[in-house]
């Protein structure tokens, strides 16, 4: 599943004409931005204490933010962790999951075609980005069968979704396997916030039709629920030849949540989606549903548990195979504290998978065994120590999981926070994580002709073939991560992290045997755990309110990986794989309360192929009642389309074109 | 071979311009300082009130006696007032903040809030206080225990919530202007 590397080439040569113009577009751009912030010295002075010289009507417009325990203890994280709200993603223009998650300093997302993308954290991003989690409300969406995300089958009422939390580097030892460089975590609001109707619909070139509703209402005293559709048509890219890539999508999804709180502190959530679509113009369609329930009881302020379970049915026909996806989860989990010192929180939860294929679409592909299960058991325990209590607290915990592959699995990690400090927090930790083989990799039920024929070493034809092998391991990383978060005010946030990575064990195909046949031979690969790599780097993350109406954001990410073994091609595509640079710059002005502009700049270094490139975005909403927002949205304006990332299926590389969309949202 | 990596000339020229805006930005960051928390907009309409309502004037001593805004219970609240009150001065009165304490010290207010901290003396404070109190609070139930005017937190945001009847019992007229903004909730006359 690897890009030969005589097409790379070919690639990067023909990006080599963009740079010219993106220089001069940056400087632009820049010049730009620091207009502005001389601008903004001005106007940050006279702004002072303006809430209160507010009118009755525009005290019923602001929107209050009350930190919640949960929050609070975010901003503590001994993590590198970012959340992007609700109204970030609103004011960002993001139409699909992938196009918002763009903002979050330190995640790589690139389009691959119209409708994959690549997504990771700290490098090692590809069409199958493998050591990235992603739950929505809890779900893992996370494929066992390619150890990657469908994120197609994601298109989400964006308006109901609270916030979505980003852990760059190891989440391991509290969500599980797979949670290497990152997690993801999509959280949708409860059925309480989202009473009323909403209504939006719009369309443009690139997403040529788009379309929503929900209605929420209540049941009871204390039941409420939400009902809930969307659509959603995309154009075909363009190859880098202006041909169509054929690869037009659309997707539906309907569904409800349903949230009961209880007088003694209980909270019951019940949900379900089902949503179908058009995967492309020529290759097969997608429909699944899930449904979840969850229970949270609080006992007292540092008491709770949590019991949860969900269903999950992925159907999917594409261009490779039919497979069928069904996965069975349920989770328990209790914290407490223990003396004045200590707070644990323990879980047990299991997972059964059930993977089928159906009919093989791609004659590189051969199937020898159709139904594949899998078992996946796991533990966890972690102890909060408060060292010194509100200044420095340690955490030591490790997740216990067993699966059919590998066994038994240990990811535990430590980490220390120092609160100098209210404002400030300097935090370190030290952990363990595995990436688990996929199904492909690891179990021998599958082979794929990964690219033309090549001659043998003494005649012959043969083609390269990649088979699975039950004896591979899981992929191993040791990360080290060292952080500072300061608030100096209420308006001004700083966070900084950065990390060394240690990875052993990777997965690759260094082995190659050649087994003779007629009229081709095949070249047989298995993937071994063959590679070492080390990463190294930091993001930086800004966000300034310069004054009420103007909000501005910037982020910065810097990754260095080095990878090493036989296998020299994969060890090149890894550290290819990542950009060095990356630099996002956003800002929201309301430029009275009826009308508000939000820009974004986007700066990505090189990634295997694919020259840097700079886009931006820019959208502007009018509010003629509080209830109506219309709003016009430029995405990747700066060139008419550009690569961002080569598929790892051989594919033409597309581009991402200049897209222009209009929306109207009502709500009532 | 792939194309080399290399950051670039075009990349370090980025990264010095980003750190100059930055710094630009940072400087002016340190020294701002308000945003708009919960307690924060909350006392911006106990001002608020103090505008849009009247009081018979046998209500203040003086024609230019002080307006009392009185807080029970939440210091957040009182310590966000206490950053704005002084010198503001409302249909040419003083409006000065107290603490209350009591039943006399919150009857000798001409706003008194009621924070949820004392959700439990609500009843007894709003049975108890005699006088021309315009009584403001933020629980669920202020209105139907004979509170006058309610905060309550809707999805985002503050709504207010009116009992007219309370409001006539204490003699205090409320201003057609906050009223057409407000719901009107039948309660218990204080």
């Amino acid at each position: 599943m690897k890009l030969t590397s005589s097409k790379s080439k070919r690639l990067g040569e023909k990006a080599k004409g963009y740079r010219k113009s993106y220089k001069k577009r940056i400087w632009a751009a820049l010049t730009v931005l620091s207009v502005g912030a001389v601008w903004n010295t001005q106007a940050a002075s006279t702004a002072t204490n303006s809430v209160i010289e507010l009118s009755l009507e525009d005290l019923l417009n602001v929107k209050v933010t009350s930190v919640s325990k949960k929050e609070e203890k975010l901003n503590d994280a001994a993590a590198a962790v970012y959340v992007l709200g609700n109204e970030e993603i609103h004011k960002s223009g993001a139409t699909t999951v992938a196009e918002a998650l763009r903002l979050v300093p330190g995640l790589q997302v690139a389009a691959i075609d119209a409708n994959s993308w690549a997504v990771s954290s700290r490098g090692f991003n590809s069409q199958f980005a493998n050591k990235l989690l992603v739950m929505i409300d809890g779900r893992t969406i996370y494929s066992p069968i390619f150890s990657g995300v469908y994120w197609d089958v994601e298109q989400l009422l964006l308006d109901d979704v609270d916030r979505i939390e980003v852990i760059r580097g190891p989440g391991a030892t509290v969500w599980g396997a797979n949670a290497v460089n990152g997690v993801i975590n999509i959280l949708s609001k409860s059925a309480r916030d989202t009473q009323g109707s909403l209504l939006y619909g719009g369309g443009g070139n690139v997403h040529l039709v788009m379309g929503g509703a929900r209605y929420g209402g209540k049941i009871g005293e204390d039941t409420y629920y939400r009902m809930y559709g969307t659509y959603q048509l995309n154009d075909d890219f363009l190859q880098s030849n202006k041909a169509r890539n054929n690869d037009s999508w659309d997707l539906q999804k309907f569904g409800f949540r349903v949230d009961s709180y209880t007088k003694r502190e209980g909270h019951l959530t019940w949900q379900a989606d089902a949503q179908g679509g058009k995967l492309s113009d020529e290759s097969g369609s997608t429909f699944g549903f899930n449904t979840l329930g969850r229970w949270t009881q609080t006992l007292s302020e540092r008491s709770n548990y949590e019991v949860q379970a969900f269903y999950d049915h992925i159907y999917r026909n594409d261009f490779l195979a039919e497979v069928i996806l069904d996965t069975a989860d349920i989770t328990f989990q209790h914290s407490f504290g223990v003396g004045e010192k200590n707070d644990v929180i323990w879980g047990v939860g299991y997972r059964y998978t059930d993977t089928q294929i159906g009919k093989i679409n791609n004659p590189a592909i051969s199937i020898l065994d159709h139904n594949v299960p899998l078992n996946l058991a796991s533990m966890f325990i972690q102890d909060e120590y408060k060292i010194v209590p509100d200044k420095l607290f340690f955490t030591l915990g490790t997740k216990v999981e067993h699966n059919d592959f590998t066994g038994v699995e240990v990811q535990p990690s430590g980490r220390l926070t120092f609160k100098p400090a209210e404002n400030q927090t300097v935090w370190g930790s030290v952990s363990r994580a595995v990436r688990t083989p996929s199904e492909f990799e690891g179990r021998n039920f599958f082979s794929f002709i990964t690219a033309a024929p090549v001659p043998g070493p003494s005649g012959g034809i043969f083609l390269p073939t990649v088979f699975g092998n039950p004896n591979v391991k899981s992929e191993e990383l040791m990360a080290y991560e060292l952080g500072y978060r300061i608030q100096p005010n209420h308006r001004l946030s700083i966070d900084v992290a950065t990390f060394y990575n240690d990875y052993s064990r990777i997965i690759s195909e260094p082995t190659k045997i050649f087994i003779p046949g007629f009229p081709f031979g095949t070249l047989a690969m298995h993937p071994e755990n063959s590679l070492t790599a080390e990463s190294y780097g930091g993001e930086l993350a800004v966000t300034y309110a310069a004054t009420e109406d103007w909000k501005i954001s910037g982020s910065y990410s810097l990754l260095i990986l080095n990878a090493h073994g036989n296998a020299n091609l994969d060890a090149e595509n890894f550290e290819l794989n990542a950009p060095t640079h990356s630099v996002v710059l956003r800002s929201s002005y309301d430029i009275t309360k009826q009308v508000t502009v939000n820009g974004q700049l986007r700066y990505v270094d090189n990634v295997n192929g694919i020259q840097a490139y700079v886009t931006a975005d820019l959208g502007l909403s009018y509010r003629p009642t509080p209830n109506v927002e219309i709003s016009v949205v430029g995405q990747n304006l700066l060139d008419d389309r550009h690569p961002e990332q080569i598929s790892q299926l051989g594919a033409l590389t597309t581009e991402v074109p200049r897209g222009f969309y209009g929306r109207i949202t009502w709500k009532f | 071979m792939n194309p080399p990596k290399r950051p670039g000339r075009r990349a370090v020229c980025l990264l010095v311009l980003f750190s100059v805006w930055w710094v630009a930005v940072a400087t002016v960051g340190f020294s701002a300082e308000t945003v708009s928390s919960e307690p924060q907009v909350k006392a911006a309409f106990l001002i608020n009130f103090a505008k849009y309502a009247d009081w018979p004037s046998n209500a203040f001593e003086k024609a230019n006696s002080p307006i009392v805004l009185g807080v029970m219970g939440d210091n957040k609240v009182s310590e966000e007032l206490q950053k704005v009150i002084a010198g503001r001065v409302i249909n040419g009165r003083e409006i000065v903040l107290k603490r209350a304490n009591s039943i006399d010290e919150a009857g000798a207010c001409h706003i008194l809030f009621i924070s949820n901290a004392e959700q439990q003396h609500t009843p007894t404070v709003l049975d108890q206080v005699k006088g021309h109190v315009l009584t403001v609070g933020e629980s669920p139930e202020f209105l139907e225990k004979g509170g006058v005017i309610n905060l309550v937190r809707k999805d985002q945001k503050i709504a207010l919530e009116v009992n007219l009847t309370a409001a006539d019992k204490a003699q205090i007229k409320i201003s057609s202007k906050l009223l057409s903004v407000a719901t009107l909730v039948k309660g218990k006359a204080n």
